[in-house]
């Protein structure tokens, strides 16, 4: 392959690079352009082009409206703490299954990969029963606890994976020290799984976010909800008001792009090199 | 030598973990404390709501549209009566679940708009879940129309197996289904009348296509199939031995039930059907009526107000009934019922103010400023506009309620109801027929027949 | 995967007890997971297990078990089986097409291609939005007089239109195309993931070897990604066979059986029918399955090794 080849190459990767991006952002598009429309807008005029570009009229009231700084602190509250929760429960797990002799350990982990197969119609419902007779209900607590549990399976098998690929010669280097097993794992697996848990940081998020079903059944007072619920009121019983719909939902996904941001710094090649280096 | 890394950001986030989880616990035990779930409160309070002079009670609904207006009336029923009305909305589709979630766990609100149908309701009343009416408030049912208040009623014999018979619901607001069409576009095909019979459809729809109007959309991607399908049923069946059909007691096959789905199959022949028509919902289908693509279409009495959000200057349009066709023996009943209906725990504590609440809601003067936010025709007849103030679709659907069927009968299995529906969606796009629907609904019967032994 | 053990030593008897000491304590590592596994997540699926095999309706707390009636109607029953393929439509054109485009991707982005940063954060757009939200623009985009046909009609392809959702023959795989483009960012960031930990230097290696961008592919990146492909390919799987909420906002399963799913048959038997017993016992039905089809794909990876 001669410098022509690869230029070639390089331009046909530009092209599916970009091609996709447009694939991607397209719908982002249809959102905010409804977003901007006046209400009788929405059924009349079928084109992307809103008849007033910079109508932001829909965003105040979505915004004021829909109650949304409340929902949204209550998101974001509920997004940290339950993200923080799987990050240290599952990498605690993932860790002892990927690399320690445990009794018992296999049937462990398939017993909870196997919850990940069997899709429970009303699983929230029944979380929502055991809540209620911990006296949990209508309880942040008692929302946060089931998200954690609930995101553990996912999270623990994705983290194991990515700690199976880990090189074990510096590990053993740490052993051979007289290392115990959890200074290896908070010293040294931590910072080099980096990627992975930033992974599944972002992937929790955004279940915590996208969540509503098992706030609904849990939550009867309005400023415990979370912004799903916030949303849910734009739907009517007979029309859906899809210009307010759509604007609180591009407000919506702002703050997850923001943590995506946030962790795609962690994705820094440096450190697994700097590690086997030493 | 382990290199020291210390990931600071780490033991940031533990111990932001560890206030938020004392923040959360701290938060939420103050507010168990301090408020009830749902509508049940413990004892002690219970002896101190009695000494206060205000009590309180928990309405849960799901419209959003008149979440404003409810708590207005909760407000002005407050300054009445001193009685405290909190008003909380839960919109979306989740309410039912909502509704199955707190009956299991005994914490149904004192008052709620409920989201289902008798057969729902009536696993509601088998756990003693929800306060029979009727006897409790005989002088307010006397103000609706008997047809709506029969919706949730539970007589002997019901087909739902209640046995606590009774009124279990009191109707908001009603509403009925028919068809709707464009006054202008029926004008440009050369038709001047509705059509009355089925044979006169037929011809109007061949007209709409022959003046490059689609004639005809409606939600038969959902749930409406069946009010659609209704009228016919009663047509060519007439009540009695509709409800033995499906019941089981009489065969399906060769009880003439094909003619229902040949009105779907005739209109699928006669092109009637816009594109895309075998997944459309009703509110897509609503939208090319607004906006003049289809020259009609089968919805209820709601979409007045439908329309009215949509596009405010789309007035021309009138209703008519579902025609009847020639080979018909019986007459045509429509689907329609009550629109909100609104349901009492059992458990409440607070019987009276609750039941002064209900009357309070249904009282005419709310009843008229409810009609006029809602989309529904009000249940109170006394809150029935004056006949020279409605619009002539408006009243059209108004006498509508009078041929409101009380029953369909009720199938053994929803998969019976299941089975027609996923047929007449391929029937509509020529991709089955009756008689092969026919057939997979019998199967569908037979199996819950079997099973119910 | 072997367990790591400890290094060898002269094997004496105080260490050996040692050895099956620490075999406990290091449970205390998945104790968290458990107890909260145990509190919450044990609980509805034991209750789905009890459900299957009564006549419960979900709403009263008195039902009768009826053996296993619900399994065998739901073993026999058609519609199911055509909704388990309908999902495995769906697995194997995800498996094939958007896996490998999320592969792609996130080779070309790892790279360090200029405007990568801004890539990263695009790619992941399509997964953010709600099922929802993803089901209303694409059933816009499907729409007869939508922005598909009238793109065909506008490049002289007026022909192909279609009611591309209200079609049997197109209905599958149009909502497959909306499923695939939600589901590329997911597995594109897994890979990413994976591929950051593959060490540069063994690039830098096989450059000074001589190596071009294809040999580099074959003979590091893939075979470094195996542990991650499989993970991602399960995913992929169980994604796709448990799809919900598009094919609610597009379909309802329509027209007829042609996009029915699991996990719509499994929602309508136990909200619309109030027949949990039957949701159950068709949970449990298609949690074995894919329970098995995970250890087989496991196995297989396995194997390769």
């Amino acid at each position: 392959m001669g410098k022509a080849g690869e230029r070639l190459t390089k331009g046909a990767i530009h092209l599916l690079l970009l091609a996709w991006a447009v694939v991607s952002i397209f719908p982002l598009v249809w959102m905010l352009s409804t977003s901007l429309k006046e209400k009788n807008e929405i059924y009349t005029n079928k084109s992307l082009i809103p008849r007033n570009a910079l109508n932001f009229g829909n965003y105040v009231e979505a915004w004021t409206a829909g109650g949304f700084s409340r929902y949204t602190w209550n998101s974001v509250l509920y997004s940290a703490v339950v993200v923080t929760g799987v990050v240290l429960v599952s990498t605690l797990a993932a860790y002892g299954i990927s690399r320690l002799d445990m009794a018992g350990k296999k049937a462990i982990y398939l017993g909870m990969m196997a919850t990940l197969m069997i899709p429970i119609p009303g699983a929230f419902i029944s979380i929502y029963i055991v809540v209620s007779h911990l006296g949990l209900a209508n309880t942040r607590i008692g929302y946060m606890l089931p998200m954690v549990a609930t995101a553990l399976p996912v999270s623990i098998f994705i983290l194991k994976s990515f700690f199976d690929e880990l090189s074990r010669e510096i590990e053993e280097a740490a052993i051979i020290d007289g290392a115990a097993s959890f200074r290896i794992y908070w010293s040294l697996l931590l910072p080099i799984a980096r990627p992975a848990i930033a992974t599944i940081v972002i992937l929790n998020t955004l279940s915590v976010w996208n969540e509503f079903m098992l706030a609904l059944v849990l939550f009867s007072e309005t400023k415990l909800m979370p912004i799903q619920m916030g949303l849910s009121v734009f739907v009517g019983q007979y029309t859906t008001q899809y210009e307010l719909l759509m604007a609180a939902t591009s407000l919506m996904v702002l703050p997850v792009i923001l943590v995506y941001i946030a962790m795609q710094k962690q994705f820094i090649a440096g450190i697994t090199s700097g590690a086997i280096k030493g | 030598m382990i290199e020291r890394r210390k990931p600071g950001w780490l033991s940031l986030l533990v111990l932001a973990l560890i206030l938020a989880i004392a923040a959360g616990c701290a938060s939420g035990q103050n507010e168990s404390a301090s408020q009830n779930n749902g509508g049940s409160p413990s004892p002690s309070d219970r002896t101190d709501s009695q000494k206060k002079t205000g009590e309180k009670i928990v309405f849960w609904h799901y419209l959003n549209d008149r979440h404003d207006l409810l708590v207005g009336m909760a407000n002005d029923f407050k300054s009445q009566t001193g009685i405290e009305v909190d008003v909380q909305l839960f919109g979306g589709d989740g309410f039912k679940q909502k509704i199955i979630a707190s009956a299991q766990t005994d914490s149904l609100p004192d008052l709620m708009t409920y989201s289902g149908g008798a057969g729902d309701l009536a696993k509601l009343i088998e756990t003693k879940s929800v306060m029979e009416l009727g006897g409790k408030m005989g002088d307010t049912f006397k103000k609706f129309p008997e047809s709506v208040v029969k919706a949730y009623s539970y007589r002997e014999g019901n087909p739902f197996n209640v046995k606590d018979y009774g009124t279990y619901a009191v109707p908001m607001d009603t509403n009925n289904m028919q068809f709707i069409y464009n006054k202008d576009l029926f004008a440009q095909a050369g038709i001047t009348e509705p059509p009355q019979t089925w044979e006169q459809l037929l011809q109007a729809v061949d007209k709409l296509n022959a003046a490059g109007i689609t004639p005809f959309a409606t939600g038969i991607g959902s749930w409406v199939i069946g009010p659609m399908a209704a009228p016919y049923e009663f047509a060519y069946l007439g009540e009695e031995k509709l409800i033995r059909v499906k019941e089981g007691k009489e065969p399906l096959i060769g009880s003439g039930y094909e003619n229902v789905l040949k009105i779907f199959e005739d209109l699928y022949k006669h092109k009637a059907f816009a594109e895309g028509i075998a997944t459309m919902d009703l509110p897509k289908a609503e939208q090319m009526f607004v906006n003049g693509e289809v020259a009609m279409i089968f919805d209820g009495s709601w979409a007045i107000g439908v329309f009215n959000q949509m596009d405010p200057n789309f007035q021309h349009y009138d209703v008519f009934m579902p025609p009847k066709p020639a080979d018909a023996a019986h007459e045509v009943k429509i689907t329609g019922g009550i629109g909100v209906p609104l349901v009492v725990s059992q458990k409440t504590k607070h019987q009276d103010a609750v039941l002064k609440f209900v009357d309070y809601l249904v009282a005419k003067e709310q009843q008229q400023k409810y009609a006029e936010k809602s989309f529904n025709l009000p249940a109170n007849m006394e809150a029935a506009k004056s006949e020279g103030e409605m619009s002539s679709a408006l009243r059209n659907f108004s006498l509508g309620m009078q041929h409101v069927y009380e029953s369909a009968g009720i199938y053994p299995s929803p998969n019976v109801d299941t089975a027609m529906q996923k047929g007449v969606q391929l029937i509509v796009i020529g991709q089955s027929t009756p008689d092969k629907v026919l057939k997979q609904m019998d199967e569908a019967l037979q199996k819950a027949l079997k099973e119910k032994k | 995967m072997n367990p790591i053990s400890l290094p060898n030593a002269p094997i004496v008897k105080r260490k050996s007890r040692k050895l099956a000491c620490r075999r406990y304590f290091n449970l205390l590592y998945v104790l968290p997971a458990l107890a909260l596994f145990g509190v919450f997540s044990l609980f509805p699926i034991v209750k789905t297990v009890q459900y299957s095999f009564t006549d419960a309706n979900g709403i009263n707390p008195n039902f009768h078990y009826v053996g296993l009636a619900n399994y065998r109607s739901a073993l026999t029953d058609s519609q199911w089986w055509q909704a388990v393929g309908n999902g495995g439509v769906f697995a194997l054109l995800s498996l094939i097409f958007m896996n490998s485009i999320a592969l792609l991707l996130s080779v070309a982005v790892n790279a360090n291609i200029r405007g990568n940063q801004i890539y990263r954060v695009v790619f992941y757009i399509p997964p953010i939005l709600s099922g929802i939200v993803v089901g209303y623009v694409w059933k816009w985009i499907y729409d007869p007089k939508g922005i598909l046909n009238s793109f065909l009609q506008g490049i002289g392809l007026g022909g192909y239109t279609h009611a591309w959702i209200g079609s049997t023959d197109t209905a599958l795989y149009a909502v497959a195309v909306s499923s695939m483009w939600q589901g590329v960012g997911g597995s594109f960031i897994l890979f990413l993931a994976g591929l950051q930990g593959i060490p540069k230097e063994w690039y830098e290696a096989a450059e000074i070897d001589g190596a071009n961008r294809l040999q580099k592919l074959r003979y590091i990146t893939v075979p470094s990604l195996r542990s991650v492909y499989t993970m991602v390919n399960i995913l992929t799987i169980l994604g796709a066979l448990g799809i919900f909420n598009q094919v609610y906002a597009m379909t309802m399963g329509g027209p007829g059986y042609t996009t029915e799913v699991p996990a719509l048959r499994i929602y309508r038997e136990a909200f619309t029918n109030s027949d949990f017993g039957m949701s159950s016992a068709f949970s449990i039905v298609f949690g074995v399955m894919l329970f098995i089809l995970s250890l087989i794909q496991l196995k297989l990876s396995r194997n390769k090794e």
